[in-house]
C-alpha cells in the first residue's frame, strides 16, 4: 500500500490595511517501505516540502515584482482586501505558518486519517487533500479574483453548506479550516478541500459519507 | 481563465432583458488576447448558452432581446414557473449537501406560488386554460413527484448547485457563460453534470440528443474549471413532466469525444451571425410565446402590422 504525504505551506502579509496571502498544498505518493525507515521517510518529506517551498517562492516572486499587484489571470495573481492604499510586500513580512516537519500527515492510500502525524502543540494542523493522490502542486490564491492554480476555490454552494453545517454544529468555520488545512480563512479553501471538509463534518455528525477517489 | 460562482436564477423579464445583476461579479480575465468580445453588440463581454439557443431559435428575437434590449411585452408563465421550480430543486440539493432535512413539497410549492405572484413590471402571460391556482397545484404535484423520486438523490457529493461558469471554449468565440444546475462527484472521482427540465411531455431519445449540446458545452467548461478535482464523464437531464401525474425521469448521456469540435463549430456560426449583424426572423411555433411578437413584422399569429 503506498504512502501519501500531504504538505501545505502558506504566507500571508498585511500592510496599509491590505492583506495578501498565497498557499500551496502538495500531495505525493511515496514508497510504502519508507514507513520502516524513518530517516529516509523524513528525507523524502523534506524533499516534498522543498518543492512546495520553491513553488511558493515562485508565486511570491511573481507578486512582488510588480509591487504585489499582479493582473488577474496571470500566474501569481491574487486578490487584495482594502481599497488599494499602498502595496503589501510578502517578502517583507512573510510568515510561514508551517515550517518543514510540522503539520505533516502521512497516510496509507484510501485511509482518511491515521499514520504518522507530527504536530506542534501550538499549531496543530491536520491536512486533508482527499483520500487519494495528486502529483500536481495546487498553488492557489485567495478568493475574490481570477486565479491561476489548477485547483479552483470552493464554490458558493460548498461555502454555503459549510457555513450551514458549522452553524448547526456550533462550530467556528475558520477554526475548522485552520485546523484541517492550516489556512487562515475559509476564503482560501479550494474546491477539493471544501468537499473534503463537508464530508468530514458530516461524518462527525454521524452521517454516512462514501469515500471518494480523487483524480 | 474560467471563473465560477453561485447565483440565484431570476426571471429575465422581471429584471429587464439585459440586467446582469443576477450574475453578480464574475471575474473575467482581461488578459485573454485573442478572445473576441460581444460587448459592443450586447453590452456583455460574454455569450451565454441562453443567447446561443435564442439566436438559433430566432435571430430576430435575439436581436430584440439582446441587441436592441427591447422591453418584453410579457413574461410567459412557463418561464417564471420553470425558474421557480429550479430554485425549489436547488434547495433540495443544497439541503442534501448540508446533510439537513429536505424541505417538504408544501414548503417548496409555497415558494413557487410566491414567485408566480411576485410583483413585476412585466405582465405574466398565462397559457390557455391556465390560472395561478392551477399552477400552484401543478407545482405541488411536480415537487411531490420529484421528492419521491430516487433520481432526486444523487450518487455522490455535490460540488456546484446553480452556479455560473464562464470560460473560453475556443479563442475564435467570446467567453461563454453557463448556468449549471448541478454538478456532483461520484465515488470514483468522476464528475456528473445534471440539468433539470420541466417539460410538457416525456422526452424522447431524439429530444435528449437534440438538447445534448448544452450539457456538452457545460462539460467542456467544467473540465477546465474543476481541473484537479475530476473529469466530467457523465451528463444527465432530469425531466419532470407538467402533467396530472408528473413523471420524473433521468436521461443519461456520455461526454462525446468528438463533440467538442461540433460545439465549437456551432458557437462559431452563431457568433459569426451576431457579429455580422445577421438577424433574420424565423417565423414558426415560437412566435406564439415570443415576448416581442407585437413588434415583429414576421411574427405568426399577432405580429406587428
Amino acid at each position: 500500500m503506498p504512502l501519501v504525504v500531504n504538505v501545505g505551506l502558506n504566507r500571508k502579509a498585511s500592510r496599509d490595511y491590505q492583506s495578501a496571502g498565497v498557499s500551496i498544498n502538495l500531495s505525493a505518493e511515496l514508497d510504502s517501505g519508507l514507513i520502516n525507515d524513518p530517516a529516509r521517510l523524513q528525507a523524502e518529506v523534506a524533499k516534498v516540502y522543498a518543492q512546495a517551498q520553491a513553488a511558493l517562492d515562485s508565486q511570491v516572486q511573481a507578486m512582488t515584482v510588480t509591487g504585489t499587484i499582479v493582473r488577474p489571470g496571470e500566474p501569481g495573481h491574487m486578490s487584495h482586501n482594502g481599497t488599494g492604499h499602498g502595496g503589501g510586500d510578502l517578502s517583507d513580512t512573510q510568515t510561514r505558518s508551517e515550517p518543514p516537519q510540522e503539520g505533516v500527515t502521512v497516510t496509507g492510500a484510501g485511509a482518511s486519517t491515521g499514520g504518522i502525524q507530527n504536530s506542534n502543540s501550538n499549531n496543530r494542523h491536520r491536512h486533508h487533500s482527499g483520500t487519494g493522490v495528486s502529483d500536481q502542486p495546487a498553488v492557489r490564491q485567495t478568493r475574490g479574483g481570477s486565479y491561476g492554480g489548477p485547483v479552483r476555490p470552493a464554490t458558493e454552494s460548498q461555502l454555503k453548506a459549510l457555513k450551514s453545517i458549522c452553524r448547526r454544529m456550533n462550530l467556528q468555520l475558520d477554526r475548522e479550516v485552520h485546523e484541517e488545512f492550516g489556512l487562515e480563512s475559509v476564503d482560501q479553501l479550494d474546491v477539493r478541500q471544501a468537499s473534503a471538509l463537508i464530508d468530514l463534518l458530516k461524518e462527525r455528525q454521524g452521517q454516512v459519507v462514501q469515500p471518494r477517489r480523487w483524480s | 481563465m474560467i471563473s465560477i460562482h453561485s447565483t440565484t436564477r431570476n426571471n429575465h423579464a422581471h429584471r429587464g432583458p439585459m440586467d446582469g445583476a443576477s450574475v453578480g461579479k464574475v471575474p473575467v480575465n482581461p488578459s485573454q488576447p485573442s478572445c473576441p468580445s460581444p460587448a459592443g453588440i450586447t453590452g456583455k463581454s460574454y455569450i451565454s448558452w441562453s443567447q446561443v439557443s435564442s439566436y438559433q431559435l430566432c435571430p430576430k428575437a435575439f436581436e430584440f432581446k439582446y441587441v436592441l434590449r427591447a422591453d418584453p411585452a410579457f413574461v410567459p408563465s412557463s418561464l417564471v414557473f420553470g425558474t421557480a421550480f429550479h430554485d425549489a430543486v436547488a434547495r433540495v440539493s443544497q439541503a442534501d449537501l448540508e446533510g439537513a432535512p429536505r424541505p417538504s413539497a408544501e414548503e417548496l410549492a409555497s415558494e413557487v406560488s410566491q414567485q408566480l405572484r411576485a410583483s413585476t413590471s412585466v405582465p405574466l402571460k398565462l397559457a390557455k386554460g391556465e390560472s395561478l391556482e392551477s399552477l400552484d397545484a401543478l407545482a405541488s404535484r411536480m415537487l411531490s413527484a420529484y421528492l419521491a423520486s430516487t433520481a432526486s438523490h444523487v450518487e455522490g457529493t455535490s460540488i456546484c448547485i446553480e452556479d455560473v461558469v464562464r470560460g473560453v471554449v475556443d479563442a475564435s468565440v467570446p467567453l461563454v457563460e453557463a448556468r449549471v444546475d448541478h454538478v456532483y462527484q461520484r465515488q470514483d472521482g468522476s464528475l456528473v453534470v445534471r440539468d433539470v427540465k420541466t417539460t410538457r411531455t416525456k422526452w424522447s431519445d431524439d429530444k435528449v440528443a437534440e438538447s445534448s449540446p448544452q450539457l456538452q458545452l457545460y462539460a467542456t467548461l467544467l473540465d477546465r474549471e474543476l481541473e484537479g478535482l475530476g473529469k466530467v464523464e457523465s451528463l444527465e437531464f432530469l425531466t419532470v413532466t407538467k402533467a396530472v401525474k408528473p413523471v420524473v425521469r433521468l436521461h443519461q448521456l456520455s461526454v462525446a469525444k468528438e463533440g467538442s469540435q461540433n460545439l465549437v463549430d456551432n458557437l462559431q456560426q452563431v457568433w459569426h451571425g451576431i457579429e455580422s449583424g445577421v438577424f433574420p426572423a424565423r417565423p414558426g411555433w415560437p412566435c406564439k410565446s415570443c415576448a416581442f411578437n407585437d413588434r415583429c413584422p414576421a411574427a405568426i399569429g399577432g405580429g406587428a402590422a
